[in-house]
């Protein structure tokens, strides 16, 4: 059986937007992602598993358990981070954390403990007593992730979860994405973050204009850029292009604001043959840039747009 | 307090700032207080005293409720395993619980003041716990009802003085007009003014038992209906 199964899910709003015609099958430990820029269906989607939008066609299990007819079974399956944040605000992060570890059927030794390896996980333990109005953005984000996480759901819904998260925090939850998995549990993340999906996910589905575009492996999807790699170069004194538009691999040599942006198939030395054909040209270099090509270029290549949503 | 259930932690944002509880105590007595004391006409008193109560408890509940609407928190809550019927029990139950601390001074100053039978006594007290109970009831389902903190005011004010006509609130009912009296008694705050009214001594329409039994049975009759209706009332908006 498998964890998430979805047949023809659609629930569309008025103005175009929302999810349309989604059929997927997740299994058991699997990181699933969906990409897409805003307004393609993410959050739409994550909301109608959650049970908190209702599909107006198609029809989806959740380990087995139809979503339209038990919608209770699946709520105590499933641990959902929503956007944004929600919490009572005169009350502490610790007595809202502890309302829902209850609410998901943990007995009292249970949620203190867990709440206490959560809290110090997360980095609020020094703030667990204050009221969670005084916390900042990213606390509170933490805070409702950490609740989604507690009772340790066999599926879990995280719409974009790195949102408002400090680099520290990013890492940790990376890490803890694995761990989870590995002991088995399915994850699906909605997020614009391509390096979390590269980093995390074991398949993505990049969702465009409400509809799942394309679905694949990371890997695969990097692997069919055709290995190209982008370096940029910030110059102090420049050179002529055709020293380097003459270099083995080289397929482009573009200016952009400081000196030469160059497209080449990625070989072994070939950033130190870009860095000599300039210093022997009479360049000095400045900066340099290299950037591997991610899932946001993949998104081009499949859909024609980029994740933020223009051509 | 660590909040395991939604009516303890109404109870623990209740008791959270001492200031707001403070407020929340010394409002109902502000307004209610002078008018029991400065004694003016039975009816007026009993009609002060249940409107105050139908006011709090629909404004109480309909204006907290739609701002966790509003916030997202009361769509986590629902998200959450518990049945929509043990959500909406808890939530009324927590609210009336909260109104009935703010109302207790008022009903206290007023039993001192009048000092009622145990019969009239009883049905204040049972009409109060009820009436309390219903106006929270009506608050829950408002608040479930529309959007936005603006529209809940407008409705909640529409629907108070609507009740508060109806149950005879700003004008005494008279038993010769049965039509009013027939109206009048559909609504659960009629027989709270009554009771009232019978427990400073003036001219109450029913007696105490009558009160006390059809507000005890019309508001138990509400909350069952409700507790039914629940996964209708409480569905999640999309």
């Amino acid at each position: 059986m498998d964890a998430v199964e979805t047949y023809g899910l659609t629930r569309l709003y008025a103005a175009h937007r929302g999810i349309e015609g989604a059929t997927l099958r997740l299994a058991r430990g699997e990181v699933f992602g969906f990409l897409g820029p805003n307004g393609s269906g993410k959050s739409t989607l994550l909301g109608v598993l959650a049970t908190r939008l209702g599909p107006r066609a198609g029809s989806f299990r959740i380990l087995g358990h139809d979503g339209a007819r038990e919608p209770a079974a699946i709520r105590r399956l499933i641990g959902y981070l929503p956007e944004g944040t929600a919490h009572w605000g005169t009350l502490s992060g610790f007595q809202n954390a502890w309302f829902f570890a209850r609410a998901y059927g943990l007995g009292q030794a249970e949620a203190r403990a867990r709440l206490e390896g959560f809290f110090t996980w997360a980095g609020l333990w020094d703030q667990r007593g204050a009221p969670v109005e005084t916390y900042s953005y990213g606390m509170k984000r933490k805070l409702a992730l950490l609740e989604a996480l507690v009772h340790l759901p066999p599926v879990l819904l995280l719409d974009e979860p790195t949102l408002g998260l400090d680099y520290a925090s990013e890492v940790a939850l990376r890490a803890r994405l694995a761990e989870l998995a590995a002991a088995g549990t399915t994850v699906l993340i909605a997020t614009n973050d391509v390096a979390l999906a590269q980093a995390v996910c074991h398949r993505v589905a990049f969702l465009h204009r409400g509809r799942v575009a394309e679905t694949g492996r990371p890997g695969d999807f990097l692997a069919a850029l055709g290995g190209r790699v982008e370096i940029a170069l910030t110059l102090t004194q420049a050179v002529d292009p055709a020293l380097l538009r003459g270099l083995p691999g080289v397929e482009a040599v573009t200016f952009q604001e400081g000196g030469p942006l160059v497209v080449a198939m990625d070989r072994p030395g070939l950033l130190a043959d870009v860095v000599s054909a300039v210093t022997a040209g009479g360049g000095r270099i400045a900066h340099v840039r290299v950037r591997e090509p991610d899932l946001g270029d993949a998104f081009i290549r499949v859909t024609g747009e980029s994740m933020a949503g223009g051509r | 307090m660590l909040p395991s259930t939604l009516w303890q932690k109404e109870l623990a944002e209740t008791f959270a700032s001492k200031r707001s509880l403070a407020i929340k105590l010394a409002f109902p007595l502000a307004l209610a207080g002078p008018v029991i004391i400065a004694s003016p006409p039975p009816a007026v008193t009993a009609g002060a005293v249940a409107f105050l109560v139908l006011f709090v408890g629909v404004f109480g509940s309909a204006v907290g409720l739609a701002q966790e609407r509003r916030e997202g928190i009361w769509q986590r809550v629902m998200l959450t395993p518990h049945s929509p019927g043990r959500l909406l029990a808890e939530v009324v139950l927590a609210n009336a619980a909260v109104d009935l601390l703010q109302l207790s001074p008022v009903f206290a100053i007023f039993l001192l003041r009048f000092r009622p039978s145990t019969p009239w006594l009883v049905a204040v007290l049972v009409g109060g716990v009820a009436a309390t109970l219903v106006a929270g009831l009506l608050g829950v389902l408002l608040a479930s009802a529309v959007e936005g903190s603006g529209e809940v005011h407008l409705y909640a004010a529409v629907l108070v003085f609507a009740l508060a006509g109806l149950s005879g609130l700003f004008f005494p009912l008279r038993a010769e007009n049965a039509w009013q009296v027939a109206v009048a008694r559909a609504s659960p705050f009629t027989y709270l003014a009554q009771a009232l009214l019978g427990a400073e001594g003036g001219p109450a329409l029913f007696g105490p038992l009558d009160s006390a039994l059809s507000l005890g049975l019309l508001s138990a009759g509400l909350l069952g209906v409700a507790l039914l209706a629940a996964p209708r009332l409480l569905r999640l908006r999309d």
